[in-house]
Parts: structure tokens; sequence; C-alpha cells
């Protein structure tokens, strides 16, 4: 979710960094009613809608403790 | 299945604000169309700010206004022993915020462009002059008399960071609040 930022720069970007996930445009309204104050953060959501973790900070996605978090809410029941 | 919601990307990597923020001269008086409590709620309103989830300054600041704002929705209802909880949970909310930090802003510069209202020492005052009248009718009139001193005090301290119309009402609302000796 890129805030503010105009959609030809986000494009480049995402070239740039061969980013294959979707990015929004967001003016303020999602971030806001996030809570967002500070970026990067990330937020997850489960199945039924709810948050259960958020990150204040940039993360290494790659990092045994991020692969073990994601396969646990994987893991979580249906 | 999961969804990762992640709010950053570009602004992650240029985090210098793009807009300079407007300095008013040291006795300058905010006006209420400027600054009022309306305006403070429509800032933070939005995914509520639980206790046990609050990590950042910023996260009690919200949650505390948020916690006002229900207190105050439910004293319009006359649930003076409700309002009470959420007004009081409100100022905890506050006090956490001024450990870190202690002075009113008019705007915080939180994040690149994003400018927010911040007045904590003052949202801790008129929640304590809204408490004045939660306690006396609850008819607890010792605590009504120690919001009342408690808010003139943060309403001073809001007042010595920043000048604003809201601050001079509250101050008055504690004048005609309580009998004078």
């Amino acid at each position: 979710m890129a805030t503010k930022e105009k959609e030809k720069d986000l494009i480049k970007y995402k070239k740039e960094h061969h980013i294959s996930s979707p990015i929004l445009e967001d003016d303020a309204g999602v971030s806001t009613a996030y809570g967002v104050w500070s970026r990067p953060q990330t937020f997850f959501i489960n199945r039924e809608g709810k948050i259960v973790g958020r990150v204040l900070k940039e993360m290494d996605w790659t990092s045994k403790n991020m692969k073990d978090l994601i396969e646990y809410l994987l893991k979580e029941k249906k | 299945m999961i969804f990762i919601l992640i709010f950053g990307f570009l602004g992650t990597r240029c985090a210098a604000p793009k807009e300079e923020l407007k300095t008013y001269p040291k006795d300058y008086v905010h006006s209420l169309t400027e600054i009022n409590l309306e305006k403070v709620f429509h800032e933070n309103r939005g995914l509520k700010v639980m206790e046990e989830n609050a990590t950042t300054v910023h996260d009690y600041y919200r949650g505390g206004v948020q916690e006002k704002e229900e207190g105050e929705r439910l004293m319009k209802e006359s649930g003076w022993g409700e309002s009470r909880v959420h007004l009081e949970k409100s100022n905890r909310f506050f006090r956490v915020v001024l450990k870190h930090l202690p002075e009113d802003e008019a705007y915080r510069n939180i994040y690149g462009n994003q400018v927010v209202i911040f007045l904590p020492n003052l949202l801790i005052a008129d929640n304590d002059l809204k408490l004045v009248t939660v306690y006396k009718n609850l008819k607890n009139d010792n605590r009504a008399t120690e919001a009342s001193a408690d808010g003139q005090r943060y309403v001073a301290e809001s007042l010595k960071s920043v000048k604003t119309e809201w601050a001079y009402q509250i101050k008055k609302g504690f004048e005609d609040a309580l009998p004078k000796k």
C-alpha cells in the first residue's frame, strides 16, 4: 500500500525491484483507518479478516523467523 | 490463507518531509476553527487501539483520543458510570504519552508529510473538565474537586507550549464549574 505516491513512480519502482504482488494506491484514507503513523508497517490478516500481527519496522522476508510466523499463521484452523 | 498488508515502499525510501511545518510566533493563539476537538477526533479515528496492542507513543495518543470520543458519546447519553471508565482510561493513555513527549505541539510531524494536532496535556485537561460533571452526577464531590485541580494544572502546562482558544475555553470552564471559595 503506497500512500500519496504518483502512479508512474509506483510502476517504475515495481519494475526496478521486480515486485510481483500488487501495490495499491492510498490517498491516506486506508493508512489512517489502520492507524499507520510510521512506515514501513506490516499487518497480518487471517482468513476471518482479523488482524493477527503487526510489525512496525523493516523486515527480512526471507528470515527464519518470518518464515516460521507465516507458516504458523497458515496452519491456523479453518 | 493470510493477507499481508504492507504500508511503505516509496515512502520508506524517502522519509524526508515533503512540506515544511508552518511555524507560529510564540504568543500566537490558535483559533477554535483551526484547532478543536472534532478535528482531533477525526484525525484519530479508524482501527481501534487496544491497550494490550499499543506499542508506540502515537498508538497511546490515538488510543487516548478514541477512548475520549467514546467517553464523551456516553456522557451525552447520561451514561455517567460508563463514561467515567472511558474518560479515565483516556487519561491513562495520555499519561503514557506524556512520559515520552511531555510538551503539547499544535502540529506534530509524525511521518513524512503527515501532520497531526498533538495536545496530550490539553486533552487530559478537557477530560478532567468533563469528569468534573461526571463525578458530580455520580455524587462524588471529592473526585470532582480532584479532577478540577488536576485539569487546571494540565491546561496550564498546555498553555506553556501552545496557546489555543480551546485551552482558554477549558480554563474558563474550570473556573465556572466549581463554586468559588
